[in-house]
């Protein structure tokens, strides 16, 4: 039976226009007028290189303290000839770019290897919760049963809860290690894909590519994860840029507060709070540099959503 | 107004908060946490950590603790949660109830403004980002929404004061609504503002109000990306609609169709100003620990990192119970705009 080719022509259903084609020279054209999700698709590349090679990058341990104590980066009219200095090989030690905390740790280091767990957390957490809450909204929506309701409402409750003071419960409670704080995001997030793929798949299941898939013999489970999964997709997978941005928020914003990563592990959100009291005092360098450096990552991930998003809806 | 709908749902809500509260009631205690260690401190003999152990009740079997929060074993361990006792905090003694009447109303001052100032900029903004979709305006208010709505506001919180504060000397320091020395107005509401004017002191409502200013101002930014892109997008979408079309084809003043445009594009955006709202009553704890100002967040956040079960179990059920009443308010509203959802 399933040696049946179904023809390509009655994916879409009668009614609907077919999606044009993802082709090589429609993307290339996309990319060359959409300059915004260029420099979106850049930082993120950035930052996922930093996740992996970070810690080689970095010209300096990101743990270990330098004799020099609270340096304040160069100033900019001499970052050129630092620069050539640096290419050429003269410099007896690599210079603090952003200059050093309080401890003597280089900052520039630090900013550069904490991708590894910011990054790491959110891509990860991402990762769980699309996978979970894909295949839950596709049962939910496809089998609409007593177990599939159950599904939604337990979901639905989930998220009428604090999820901030949540969070901050679960990954105490369990050690603040790198690991919790991934499968509590990925726990809070799953919902909204679930909610997503599920009122995506409620659309599809009456569509005559559906029917047809049933009327050639094909098993209902076949049929949900064959031919209505990968039709109901596009929203969760829009999403999931945002979701990583949120995350790397997060996580930042947990280890700020003391309730994450433990120190001395780089991480964007406790370099911040550790450098928190000198700003008052004037040294602004240990917080502003991994403050900018969660802004701009997450603008990244945001853009790639959004444009995403603003073309889908039209 | 719909009340049997309103019935229906204060029942779910009901179940929704016990379900919850039994739920976070157990998560913690299966989560690897060691409350009596934190209190005892290290070398505390066995004998001492037992004496604690059995003075927080948690040598009682689990259902028994359970009970015991409830309020079904009053006769014995005292009132419980059915008796309307949250219990009494393991950090201060106090009850958690007294304590979560300080902190709460201090963040729904700062998460009320910060919305009121979010929503007067984001109506506007949105709107105008609807008119022209393509136009050079629309494009910038794209952007704006999109960075605001992807910042840390910790750090906002602390450029800001780095500016505001120690450059420029325009906002007094960052350490809580009233500063230290100053004597707070007699306490109704406990929310600042409304009790200095309520005593009709004048200068404390201007000194709360001057320390609120760069909180306020931190959350609002932040808050405006969504609002902003939630306005836009359903404003554009209603403009495109068939009844506007009708409307138009059938001559009614511009001023009529912007209100139609308004009351069908607007019901979502109050949805997701509600859905705001109520993570904010945990969410705003960024903002208050940068600007000191001892709110609900703050509490939580000390009493999760000392292992204080009774203050977060309070703490849990209050902001649920919130953010349930909120989202309920928000369906109301709804439903008496739009009919159809009460059914």
């Amino acid at each position: 039976m399933s040696s049946i080719v179904i023809p390509q022509s009655t994916e879409q259903g009668p009614s609907a226009a077919p999606p044009a084609r993802v082709t090589r020279r429609r993307v290339a054209r996309f990319l060359r007028q959409n300059w915004l999700f260029d420099i979106g698709l850049v930082i993120v590349s950035i930052s996922l290189v930093l996740a992996v090679f970070g810690p080689v990058i970095a010209p300096y341990d990101p743990q270990l303290p330098t004799p020099e104590v609270s340096a304040p980066p160069p100033s900019l009219a001499s970052v050129p000839g630092l620069i050539v200095e640096t290419v050429l090989g003269r410099r007896e030690h690599p210079v603090h770019w952003f200059g050093t905390e309080l401890t003597g740790l280089d900052i520039f280091s630090r900013v550069l290897v904490a991708p590894r767990v910011d990054v790491v957390v959110g891509v990860a957490a991402t990762a769980i919760s699309f996978v979970l809450g894909t295949l839950l909204g596709l049962l939910a929506g496809f089998f609409r049963t007593r177990s599939a309701e159950t599904i939604i409402r337990v979901s639905d409750t989930f998220q009428s809860f604090p999820i901030f003071i949540l969070a901050m419960i679960l990954v105490v409670l369990t050690g603040r290690n790198v690991i919790d704080i991934v499968l509590t995001l990925a726990a809070l997030y799953t919902p909204i894909y679930l909610r997503l793929t599920c009122s995506q798949v409620v659309s599809q299941v009456g569509r005559t590519y559906v029917e047809a898939a049933r009327a050639v013999g094909n098993r209902e489970l076949v049929i949900a994860l064959k031919h209505v999964l990968p039709n109901s997709l596009t929203p969760a997978l829009i999403q999931a840029s945002v979701t990583i941005g949120w995350a790397i928020l997060f996580t930042a914003g947990l280890t700020f507060l003391g309730a994450g990563v433990r120190p001395p592990t780089p991480e964007w959100g406790g370099m911040i709070a550790s450098g928190a009291n000198l700003l008052i005092l004037g040294e602004w360098w240990p917080s502003v540099f991994p403050g900018l450096a969660i802004s701009i990552t997450v603008v990244g991930y945001a853009i790639i959503g959004n444009v995403l998003e603003a073309r889908y809806r039209q | 107004m719909p009340w049997r709908y309103i019935l229906r749902r204060l029942g779910i809500a009901v179940v929704q908060l016990t379900v919850i509260s039994v739920a976070v009631f157990f998560l913690m205690r299966a989560l690897p946490s060691d409350p009596v260690g934190h209190l005892v401190g290290f070398n505390a003999s066995p004998q001492a950590i037992a004496h604690v152990r059995h003075l927080l009740h948690l040598d009682e079997p689990v259902l028994t603790q359970l009970a015991i929060y409830l309020g079904f074993e009053s006769a014995r361990f005292g009132p419980g949660l059915i008796q309307g006792n949250l219990g009494a905090s393991w950090n201060s003694g106090a009850p958690v109830a007294e304590e979560i009447r300080t902190y709460l109303p201090i963040t729904l001052e700062l998460i009320t403004y910060s919305f009121l100032v979010a929503v007067v900029i984001a109506v506007p903004v949105g709107l105008i980002g609807a008119l022209r979709p393509r136009g050079t305006v629309s494009r910038a208010v794209f952007l704006y929404s999109l960075f605001a709505g992807a910042q840390p506001e910790f750090w906002w919180g602390l450029t800001f004061i780095f500016f505001f504060y120690v450059k420029w000397g325009l906002v007094p320091a960052p350490l809580g609504i009233l500063s230290p020395f100053s004597p707070a107005p007699p306490r109704v509401t406990g929310m600042v503002t409304v009790d200095s004017l309520l005593a009709g002191n004048l200068g404390s409502f201007v000194e709360a109000a001057h320390h609120l200013a760069l909180p306020v101002l931190t959350l609002a930014f932040v808050l405006s990306g969504p609002i902003i892109k939630m306005v836009r997008q359903n404003v554009e979408k209603a403009l495109q609609s068939d009844y506007i079309m009708y409307a138009r084809s059938c001559g009614l003043p511009q001023r009529r169709i912007a209100t139609y445009t308004l009351k069908n594009s607007l019901a979502p955006c109050l949805t997701l100003i509600g859905i705001l709202y109520a993570y904010m009553l945990g969410g705003a704890v960024l903002v208050e620990q940068v600007f000191s100002l001892g709110g609900l967040g703050q509490y939580a956040v000390r009493s999760i990192l000392s292992f204080d079960y009774p203050a977060i179990q309070g703490v849990v059920l209050v902001t649920t119970t919130g953010s349930l009443l909120i989202l309920l308010a928000i369906d109301v509203v709804h439903s008496l705009i739009d009919p159809r959802i009460a059914q």
